[in-house]
């Protein structure tokens, strides 16, 4: 009895909102998601976000009517919030168009990672329709503290929208070309990120040839677009900061013999696919509305020397705070590639030995291209030497157009062109054109083809070598697990960060979780036959891992039948002691649910005591006895602590609950049920709201459970439950742990209904089995936690 | 009715310095004496029998049950003394003796409260106190003994005015009070240095339970941060939480006989409030000086 009662009064003294979320799961993510969209925005973000919420199901309305006879008599309720959920879309409808084909793309493609890369493309289809206040909105809505700049410019640039139009559709359609030449030249297979990137690029790129023909439509593009520099400056600088890695490594997986001040250009140039396309020429644009061609040439590198200086700006500096949200979607579009990198520097070099092949080619065809220049236009082309004296030169141009602005961008625009030609194709020769763009628009037109063409080659290359990565990586992860048995434990992490969950799952870190264990929807490869691992904790890791198992109580009660048949089938070796071979097999089962989904605390403490168990059986015990032992072991635990403890709570929680109570409660709990069960055989009688988190809808069982036992039942989201808290008399949710300062953690979401209860002073009863208690002590939900699956 | 139960009302009429949970017990142990059952099992139900009619009388219910409680507890704690007894007969002889020692070390109490109040009231302190509370009474009054002067501020305390009494009691003891209405906490609370309360019981979590008003009293101190100073006996622990007000047992809010009848409870005014530990700064207890968290240390210790 005793035992029963001690952790409630803990938990009522204490009275702690110190909890923590554990099962934030997919709720969590789609913070995540949203962050990520709002990623550029500052100011506008909130508007921005209903448009989010318009894509969804209208599930919102609260209520599961039809499985609930009770709410009809909450009808006035419900409707009251339904009327603030259509406020809420109304203010949306704004931005809800411009939204909406984020949306779109985002779920319509397989890869939710790419979605911080698909952000930009609607946009950039949008102005290539030519609706320049359609794109001022959006771009409005996506960068907060911009917008009302671009508003401005926009009303500018409605005279010249027509021009524009036509300019850029002609530059989409050549864009659509190449994009579709480079599909076919590159394998399908690639990884969509690198594909995204790269024809973004190339779009950036076509943008310099077509203008140079077609410059007077140019021209007034420009001319609407230069006054945003200052802003793209800005997030450019924060795109920069955050993509910056992945393109190095991007690059070094193409061309690991580039030096290091190539890198630093190409990543350069890789970024602009990451900006918004729009906001790259508006940059591109500035000067040249009374300039000839050439200039307008120059200005298109001018505004790549802009970008770059924004870059280098930022980066040296740290990342603004405001900003975290856009170095999340920044790391997340990019960090995949280098997190591949770093943890698998052996296979580069093999890799490189089959990009040398690749280069010597490249290099070959560029010294030809180099010498038909030559011919052509003389001092046109540069030997392959010049090519790291002129990336000096540029670096310097580079960083003295930064700090001076505009008048030095003329000169450094041309070399900046450079870069760009030589970064991509990695060891090949460039020739660089130097000065003699300046001189004459018509070499520098030949010159950007053969960029372009070196280009392409180059991204397929970079495409080859990740591809040949990735199969590197999936056979050592293989054999990594083959090799050793003991190693069970570490190989699942080394795969997970290899393999393509990784790759996913990093994209979608976020700086302040960053120090938390991942989550991966991606099981660790275990050979099939392998036999360390019991098929009955494989199937309940694969059971927990897609939460058809869940709740910590559900966890253990499952783990220890898992592991009960694991010793059940359990044969002891002629030379080894039962206790302790049956340690070591017991390990790699339970690293397997853990690589799962990592343990809840109760798991841990079951799991202990087990371990405990087997680790004091004596030697001198037969087999059989020492398996009935553990077998008895086992079930006593789920007796003791689960069945008898939860009777015990639930006749103590009875006496703190009054007829007439509204009892608050959220999510699924099996002990809330015998709660309820208990206080209605005690005659009184009482009406449940069950609160629920969106994602993770337990609550709906919940629901049908207690509407089946006849008890009035409202259901509600978490996100009204403060309009109902002044109603409740007491709220009573389950932990899934208590810690040693009597913080409780539970469902996410637990923290704020008990910080609503305290600001309601409404009685707020936290049920909890001691075996549930853990001698941790922390300070706030961050500093262990579990990430939420990423699968929606 | 039975003996013990009507030397136990004799007890509180003629003795008014005796806690109602002190004659509880020593009713508890008359009854002993005149037990005739024949095992230890049937003893403890008689006693229990002999604990509800004990509640059942009109008095302060918290505090009788909880010094009934804890009686019990202490005179058949370690069972296996007393199962080592050769026969109930010598088994009751134990018993006597450990519920005689019990009484007297219980009577000493106040004492040990005194003691460990002593440096409390300091000079020129301006005290409120709630109603009528032997403790408290004992402190000022042993204050004034020792020469220091402050004043005091009671509240009338309705429905039963037992503030008057107090009052009339500390100006016997030459301490000048001032009776105030129940409704002028909130005025004087402003001049007042200290509040000083007794206790009928105190729970689990270091709430207090009292008589109606001190909720009123110690949030309003805890406003003006003034600190709040709980006078009170370790047998009036009891292990209830109460969540709020409202949560509190019928038996503890009403008289015996006022439940009895018909009458409708929500139009009885309740005679005790909670006042849950947020609003009380330390507990003058005969186990020493105690923060409210203590209490719960306590009572696992002694229940467990």
């Amino acid at each position: 009895d005793e035992d029963g009662r001690r952790p409630h009064a803990r938990s009522f003294t204490q009275h702690k909102a110190n909890i923590w979320m554990n099962k934030e799961g997919p709720k969590r993510k789609k913070n995540r998601k949203r962050s990520k969209k709002r990623t550029p925005l500052i100011g506008t973000c909130t508007s921005s976000n209903p448009g989010e919420i318009i894509g969804e199901p209208p599930q919102r309305p609260t209520l599961v009517s039809s499985e609930v006879e009770a709410l009809q008599v909450e009808s006035p309720k419900s409707a009251e919030l339904g009327n603030c959920l259509r406020q809420s879309k109304v203010t949306s409808p704004r931005k809800g168009p411009s939204q909406k084909p984020l949306c779109n793309t985002g779920s319509q493609k397989t890869e939710p990672l790419l979605s911080g890369l698909h952000v930009t493309q609607p946009k950039h289809t949008e102005i290539a329709s030519g609706d320049p206040s359609k794109t001022a909105l959006k771009v409005a809505s996506s960068n907060g503290p911009v917008s009302t700049l671009f508003t401005l410019n926009v009303e500018q640039t409605q005279q010249r929208a027509s021009k524009i139009k036509s300019s850029k559709t002609a530059n989409t359609e050549s864009m659509k070309i190449t994009q579709s030449k480079i599909r076919t030249s590159e394998s399908e297979t690639q990884p969509q990120v690198l594909l995204e990137g790269k024809t973004k690029l190339k779009q950036v790129n076509k943008k310099s040839p077509q203008k140079t023909s077609s410059s007077s439509e140019l021209n007034v593009a420009q001319g609407c677009k230069l006054p945003f520099i200052p802003v793209s400056e800005l997030l450019v600088a924060d795109t920069h900061s955050s993509s910056i890695p992945a393109v190095n490594v991007e690059n070094t997986h193409s061309k690991p013999n580039v030096k290091e001040k190539n890198t630093s250009s190409v990543t350069e140039e890789t970024h602009m696919p990451n900006l918004p396309p729009m906001q790259f020429e508006l940059n591109t644009v500035i000067m040249s509305e009374a300039k000839n061609k050439l200039d307008h040439l120059c200005n298109l590198l001018d505004s790549i020397v802009i970008e770059h200086s924004g870059k280098e700006g930022y980066s040296t500096n740290t990342v603004i705070p405001v900003l975290v949200d856009q170095t999340a979607k920044g790391t997340s579009e990019v960090a995949v590639i280098p997190s591949k990198f770093e943890s698998l520097p052996g296979t580069v070099s093999e890799c490189q030995g089959e990009k040398t092949k690749e280069d010597i080619e490249h290099e070959r065809k560029a010294r030809k291209e180099a010498k038909a220049m030559k011919k052509k236009g003389g001092d046109k082309s540069k030997s392959e030497n010049d090519k790291q004296e002129n990336f000096n030169c540029i670096k310097v141009e580079k960083k003295k157009a930064v700090q001076q602005g505009k008048p030095l961008v003329v000169s450094a625009v041309t070399e900046e062109k450079l870069p760009r030609g030589k970064q991509e194709p990695s060891g090949s020769s460039v020739p660089s054109q130097g000065t003699s763009q300046e001189s004459t628009t018509a070499k520098s037109k030949a010159d950007l083809k053969r960029e372009r063409r070196e280009k392409q080659e180059a991204q397929r290359q970079a495409k080859m070598i990740a591809k040949a990565k990735e199969v590197e990586k999936q056979t050592k992860g293989q054999e990594q697990v083959h090799l050793s048995n003991d190693k069970a434990k570490p190989a699942p992490k080394k795969k997970k960060s290899a393999g393509e969950g990784a790759k996913r799952s990093r994209d979608r870190r976020i700086p302040l979780l960053g120090h938390l264990p991942l989550h991966f929807s991606q099981l660790p490869i275990y050979p099939v036959n392998c036999d360390d691992i019991h098929p009955a904790v494989r199937t309940l890791g694969l059971k927990m891992r897609d939460r058809i198992v869940d709740g910590s109580t559900a966890r253990v009660v499952s783990t220890l039948a898992a592991l009960k048949r694991f010793i059940n089938d359990y044969r002891t070796p002629e030379s080894c002691d039962l206790s302790r071979d049956l340690a070591e097999k017991l390990l790699p089962n339970v690293a397997f649910l853990n690589a799962c989904r990592p343990h809840a605390i109760a798991m841990d403490n079951a799991i202990r005591f087990l371990k405990h168990k087997v680790n004091s059986i004596e030697a001198s015990m037969p087999e059989a006895q020492a398996k009935d032992e553990l077998r008895t072991a086992i079930d006593d635990y789920l007796q003791e602590n689960i069945n008898l403890a939860s009777s015990t709570i639930a006749s103590h929680a009875a006496s703190l609950i009054d007829d007439g109570d509204v009892i608050l409660t959220f999510g699924y709990s099996a002990v809330l049920i015998e709660v309820v069960e208990a206080v209605c055989k005690g005659g009184s009688n009482i009406s449940v709201v069950v609160v629920d988190s969106p994602h993770p809808s337990s609550g709906v069982s919940m629901v049908k459970k207690l509407s089946s036992m006849s008890v009035t039942t409202y259901y509600r989201l978490i996100t009204d439950v403060t309009h109902i808290m002044h109603k409740v008399t007491k709220v009573v949710v389950e932990a899934e742990a208590v810690m040693m300062n009597g913080a409780i953690q539970g469902i996410c979401g637990t923290a704020g209904l008990a910080l609503a209860a305290a600001t309601h002073d409404t009685p707020f009863i936290v049920l909890c089995h001691t075996y549930k208690f853990c001698n941790n002590d922390l300070t706030d939900s961050l500093v262990i936690n579990e990430l939420g699956c990423f699968r929606v | 009715m039975k003996a013990y139960i009507s030397t136990f009302l004799k007890q509180i009429e003629s003795d008014d310095d005796m806690s109602p949970a002190i004659a509880a017990m020593k009713a508890l142990m008359e009854s002993l004496r005149q037990d005739d059952s024949t095992t230890l099992q049937e003893f403890i139900e008689k006693m229990k029998d002999a604990r509800e009619a004990l509640s059942d009388t009109d008095v302060s219910v918290v505090s009788v049950s909880s010094g009934c409680e804890l009686f019990m507890r202490f005179i058949t704690l370690k069972h296996l003394e007393l199962e080592q007894a050769a026969d109930f007969a010598s088994c009751r002889e134990i018993l006597l003796r450990r519920g005689e020692d019990f009484i007297k070390s219980m009577e000493e109490n106040r004492k040990k409260i005194l003691r460990s109040s002593n440096t409390l009231i300091k000079d020129g302190m301006t005290i409120l106190t709630h109603s009528r509370s032997r403790n408290v009474l004992a402190v000022m009054t042993e204050a004034a003994k020792q020469g220091r002067q402050f004043d005091v501020f009671v509240t009338e305390s309705q429905p039963d005015c037992s503030g008057c009494r107090m009052a009339d009691e500390l100006k016997a003891a030459g301490i000048p009070c001032i009776v105030i209405l129940d409704s002028a906490v909130g005025y004087v609370m402003e001049r007042v240095t200290a509040v000083m309360l007794g206790a009928e019981g105190v729970c689990e979590n270091g709430g207090i339970l009292n008589k109606i008003g001190s909720c009123t009293v110690a949030t309003l101190a805890h406003l003006k941060n003034k600190p709040v100073y709980v006078m009170v006996e370790s047998y009036k622990f009891i292990r209830t939480i109460p969540l709020n007000n409202s949560s509190l047992p019928k038996k503890y809010l009403h008289r015996a006989s006022v439940l009895k009848s018909d009458r409708d409870l929500k139009s009885a005014h309740p005679l005790v409030d909670y006042t849950p530990p947020q609003n009380l700064t330390l507990l003058y207890t005969d186990l020493g000086v105690l923060p409210t968290s203590a209490v719960t240390e306590h009572l696992i210790k002694l229940y467990t």
